[in-house]
């Protein structure tokens, strides 16, 4: 039942198998840290000298606050070397694919096309989805002087209950339009969003009883949905056991004669208690299917970049 | 003021917050709590396996109402108190609002088999945020309860279901719909093509874009809703009235770290803003607090040899332990820090009452917790 301990050599080849594609799209529960994780791994991605793009899906830029960065609007900005980010609003979405995909002149695209267009995206499924989609498989085709734009793009990705919809967004336009433009501009969205080479899934989880249930659900449906393959299941905030339990049981029935220092026993109780809860649930996140990496418990007071760095490291397996 | 004392006049509660902060467990436990002496239902919108079962929601279920015996609990009955508990079902949410408000039988079965209606009612934005309040104004309206307690759908943001309604009826009843139907209702037949794309240019661009079938089934749906219009706008209204009265109390519940932390100070404010009844903020896993005010470089001062001697066990194995323990000590005092900071900043941002449940060892999943838990909530422990 003991985790395995937290080594960088399984981490290491789960990364090398992320950072290969063009895009990985990063999910999970709400509350289980995947934007941070999103953060730490676009500031891997970048410092391996990778150009990568983080997009943010939604406009409140949870990830971009992990760089120490304001979310930017419409256009992706440098954070730091190699390192752009952009949150998405689907309302610039839809002006750019107005733009571009129909040369609609912006006058127009301000005035009654703009309300039609509005109520369509909220109105008729999968639209507002495919607009996500769409972008990011807009910037994974970019190109910048003959060669793609970027290398890797790392999305935080909305929670598993609904990141299926973004994925499907293509594939439920198409079953839903018979025919006309968009059907054919979803083909191209769809065959990069599918290819198994160019993007995966990461999902982000706790070792708790709702996340992992929540994790189990979403691996069982995304084969059936769409032919993106899941790349590596993280188990973030993993509380390590005391390496000798019996030495621990000892220190504690000597608490009282270690004086200032006796609440660090208490602490390292804390820790084991935990670790006893989080083991059943571990231990079923592994037996999952997908290669599964662990992120230990790390204590930070603000989420900042400092953070992300912490968290990057534990990931690449460089903090033991 | 405990948050007891902020709920005990309320006939309604909504716990609000970001995804997995707890709300659900949260809701449950304030429910058995009420069910002591009132009449109480708890409406949860997809609750973990064991803690449903405890609640007598087993999959499948659906939409019923299911009695929760406490009899044999700790807990027990009070005089007149009872506990029902219900889960969300969307899709028969949905087809039940559907079939409330058309007019006629004919005109539910259309809607129902419209292909942009089926996508709609598991998808449209918003639209479970909107039914966990529409499952709400009709169980008060019933007047079966003495108190209704409901969870709320993760959503994007944790405000989204205090715009549903209204979101709701901008979508059926909008000009730009009614607008976009009219050549439909001219027509006046069903199965005739609903546009006349040749006439305006703006549809000429969504046809080029979507193609006709969905401008079609999009404004037949638009159409039919037209007849229900009156209904969900009448129905959205009340809602919203009931949400703002003083029957209605909200109970935001965060964890204390990042996001959702922010998510939960947004909330209250907004609440504040909107003339809504904050009855208490609940912040979850806080880890003890006591362990801000160490140092773990105390550790660093124990002599190891002699701890081993007392211990009765070798050196080597205790300086392992002494430094796992430095290190948990390490870990549980910053997050101590943090938590008390952002306990600090939420009792300033809060007239309501904050109540903390500490970091718990196990999951919450059967009636003792709950009552476990609704002590640290209720501020009675």
């Amino acid at each position: 039942m003991t985790p395995e301990p937290i080594t960088g050599g399984a981490s290491r080849r789960i990364l090398e198998n992320l950072f290969r594609r063009r895009a990985i799209w990063v999910t999970g529960k709400g509350g289980t840290g995947k934007s941070s994780i999103s953060a730490a791994l676009a500031l891997l991605s970048a410092e391996r000298g990778l150009r990568t793009l983080l997009i943010d899906v939604e406009a409140r830029g949870d990830a971009a606050s992990f760089l120490d960065a304001a979310p930017p609007r419409y256009e992706a900005k440098e954070a730091h070397k190699n390192l752009f980010h952009l949150a998405l609003h689907p309302e610039d979405v839809l002006d750019e694919y107005l733009k571009i995909a129909l040369r609609v002149p912006r006058i127009r695209r301000l005035g009654p096309i703009r309300k039609v267009f509005d109520f369509i995206a909220t109105g008729a499924p999968g639209v507002k989805e495919v607009l996500i989609s769409g972008k990011v498989g807009f910037e994974e085709r970019a190109e910048m002087a003959g060669s793609p734009r970027w290398d890797l793009i790392v999305v935080d990705a909305a929670a598993s209950g609904q990141v299926l919809s973004h994925l499907r967004g293509p594939r439920t336009i198409q079953e839903m339009v018979g025919v006309g433009m968009i059907r054919n501009q979803t083909a191209w969205v769809r065959e990069i969003l599918e290819d198994p080479e160019k993007t995966g899934v990461v999902v982000v989880s706790l070792p708790e009883e709702m996340p992992v249930t929540e994790t189990s659900e979403l691996l069982e449906h995304i084969p059936k949905e769409v032919a993106t393959p899941v790349l590596a299941v993280i188990a973030n905030r993993v509380v390590t056991p005391p390496p000798d339990p019996d030495a621990l049981t000892a220190l504690t029935d000597v608490r009282s004669e270690l004086g200032d220092a006796s609440p660090a026993v208490d602490a390292a109780q804390l820790c084991a208690a935990l670790a006893a809860e989080q083991a059943p649930h571990l231990e079923r996140l592994r037996s999952l299917g997908p290669p599964t990496a662990t992120v230990p418990l790390i204590a930070w007071e603000h989420h900042d970049l400092a953070a992300t760095k912490r968290i990057a490291e534990a990931l690449a397996g460089t903090r033991a | 003021m405990t948050l007891q004392d902020a709920i005990r006049e309320k006939e309604i509660i909504v716990v609000c917050g970001a995804g997995g902060v707890g709300k659900t467990t949260t809701a449950a436990a304030i429910a058995v709590d009420a069910a002591k002496e009132r009449k109480t239902m708890v409406v949860t919108i997809d609750p973990a396996k064991r803690l449903g079962s405890a609640l007598g929601l087993d999959t499948g279920i659906g939409h019923k109402e299911s009695r929760v015996h406490l009899a044999n609990g700790p807990i027990g009955n009070g005089p007149r108190g009872t506990l029902h508990a219900a889960m969300l079902d969307m899709k028969t949410a949905w087809d039940e609002l559907i079939e409330r408000y058309s007019p006629t039988r004919a005109q539910a079965q259309h809607i129902k088999e419209n292909r942009i209606y089926r996508g709609v009612s598991e998808q449209f934005v918003g639209s479970q945020g909107y039914m966990a309040m529409e499952r709400l104004a009709d169980l008060h309206e019933r007047g079966d309860y003495d108190l209704v307690v409901i969870d709320t759908p993760p959503t994007r943001s944790a405000l989204d279901f205090l715009e549903a309604p209204k979101r709701m009826t901008d979508f059926i009843g909008g000009s730009l719909l009614r607008w976009m139907a009219k050549p439909y209702a001219a027509a006046g037949k069903i199965g005739m093509r609903a546009f006349n794309f040749t006439a305006s240019p703006f549809l000429k661009i969504a046809d080029r874009i979507l193609g006709s079938q969905v401008l079609e089934d999009l404004s037949a749906l638009v159409l039919d809703f037209q007849n229900l219009y009156e209904g969900f706008k009448e129905r959205a209204d009340q809602v919203l009235e009931l949400l703002c009265s003083e029957q209605t109390g909200f109970i935001v519940v965060t964890t204390l770290e990042g996001p959702p932390l922010d998510e939960a100070g947004f909330f209250i404010d907004r609440l504040v803003d909107e003339g809504l009844s904050l009855s208490g903020v609940v912040a979850n896993k806080v880890v003890p607090l006591e362990f801000a005010k160490f140092d773990p470089a105390v550790v660093d001062g124990v002599d190891a040899a002699k701890i081993a001697r007392a211990a009765g066990i070798e050196t080597d194995r205790i300086a392992v332990a002494l430094a796992d323990s430095r290190e948990a000590l390490a870990t549980f005092s910053t997050l101590a820090r943090r938590d008390a900071h952002s306990l600090d900043n939420l009792k300033k941002r809060s007239r309501a009452p904050v109540a903390h449940v500490p970091l718990l060892t196990h999951d919450v999943h059967d009636l003792d917790g709950l009552a476990e838990l609704a002590g640290f909530i209720l501020g009675s422990a």
